[in-house]
């Protein structure tokens, strides 16, 4: 999946890897920007951390995190199911920021992954003072 | 405003085509969100309405309810049972210290919900076992004992 050139190709590749993965989801998310960094919340109930990915290409920010299969079905029986037992969920996005790369932090709490990007120093608005 | 026929001078200007897209445009509008699942859908008659979406799972001895509720704490969710009918609500608060001017987009859904599950089987809520984790609420109910399956042997001769 990584150093696909082409996006669909990309996808045919990922969907085979995933098979156990019956759907791509693409969840909500709130993005704010203050002075110095941008800050993504978007909603991934029921993700393993360990399959939580944040990656940097280019301009590309790519985030994307698998839900396994629940082990509750083997012992129950099914009775009304709205929710994605097995799906991968996928966010694609094109910054027109710079990011400081180094600085990039992560973390998942109560099924949010919030996702702090640092601006660069030159993205940074600066204050110019009139003499 | 054109969509609309308006009446000039004793005479009356119609659109008949636009006015039959527009009416077209808000019947797939409602089908749409009438036939979508809840939760992750954004066509929205009713102005941002949303639900948890909710699994239900059955054993001999339990029954189990799976609701995905990401972005609320604990302390949030409020679950009730009366007879046969269990209750999910709450209220999802939006990021304190972030003013509305600086979101450069917001999908996801803020307020309260509810949402009330009709139980195949009524269930002891004394015993009710809650988990959330990741955002997702697990409740464990057992069932009443009167309520469960009674086995019959007959004996084949």
């Amino acid at each position: 999946m990584r150093g696909g050139k082409s996006n669909m190709f990309d996808k045919f590749i990922g969907n085979r890897a995933a098979q156990n993965y019956n759907q791509i989801l693409r969840p909500p998310v709130d993005i704010y920007e203050t002075e110095k960094e941008i800050v993504l919340c978007i909603e991934m109930p029921g993700v393993s951390k360990e399959t939580l990915n944040v990656e940097f290409q280019g301009s590309n920010l790519t985030i994307h995190g698998f839900k396994k299969k629940d082990n509750i079905e083997d012992k129950y029986h099914a009775l009304y199911s709205e929710r994605h037992t097995a799906a991968e969920y996928r966010r694609d996005f094109q910054l027109n920021s710079e990011v400081d790369r180094q600085k990039i932090t992560a973390n998942y709490i109560n099924g949010v992954l919030k996702v702090k990007l640092v601006k660069s120093q030159e993205a940074q608005p600066q204050k110019i003072v009139i003499s | 405003m054109t969509n609309f026929p308006i009446r000039r001078n004793h005479v009356l200007t119609l659109a008949p085509f636009t006015d039959l897209e527009a009416i077209q445009r808000e019947m797939n509008r409602l089908f749409d969100f009438s036939l979508s699942r809840p939760g992750y859908d954004d066509t929205s008659l009713l102005g941002g309405q949303w639900a948890p979406l909710v699994d239900i799972y059955d054993s001999k001895d339990n029954l189990v309810v799976k609701a995905d509720l990401p972005g609320l704490r604990k302390d949030d969710i409020q679950v009730a049972i009366q007879e046969k009918i269990l209750t999910i609500s709450g209220e999802k608060k939006q990021e304190l210290n972030v003013s509305e001017n600086e979101y450069l987009r917001t999908e996801r859904f803020y307020g309260s919900f509810h949402r009330a599950i009709t139980l195949p089987i009524e269930v002891d809520r004394t015993k009710v076992q809650a988990n959330f984790k990741d955002g997702v609420l697990e409740l464990v109910l057992p069932k009443k004992e009167e309520a469960k399956p009674q086995q019959i042997k007959i004996d084949v001769k």
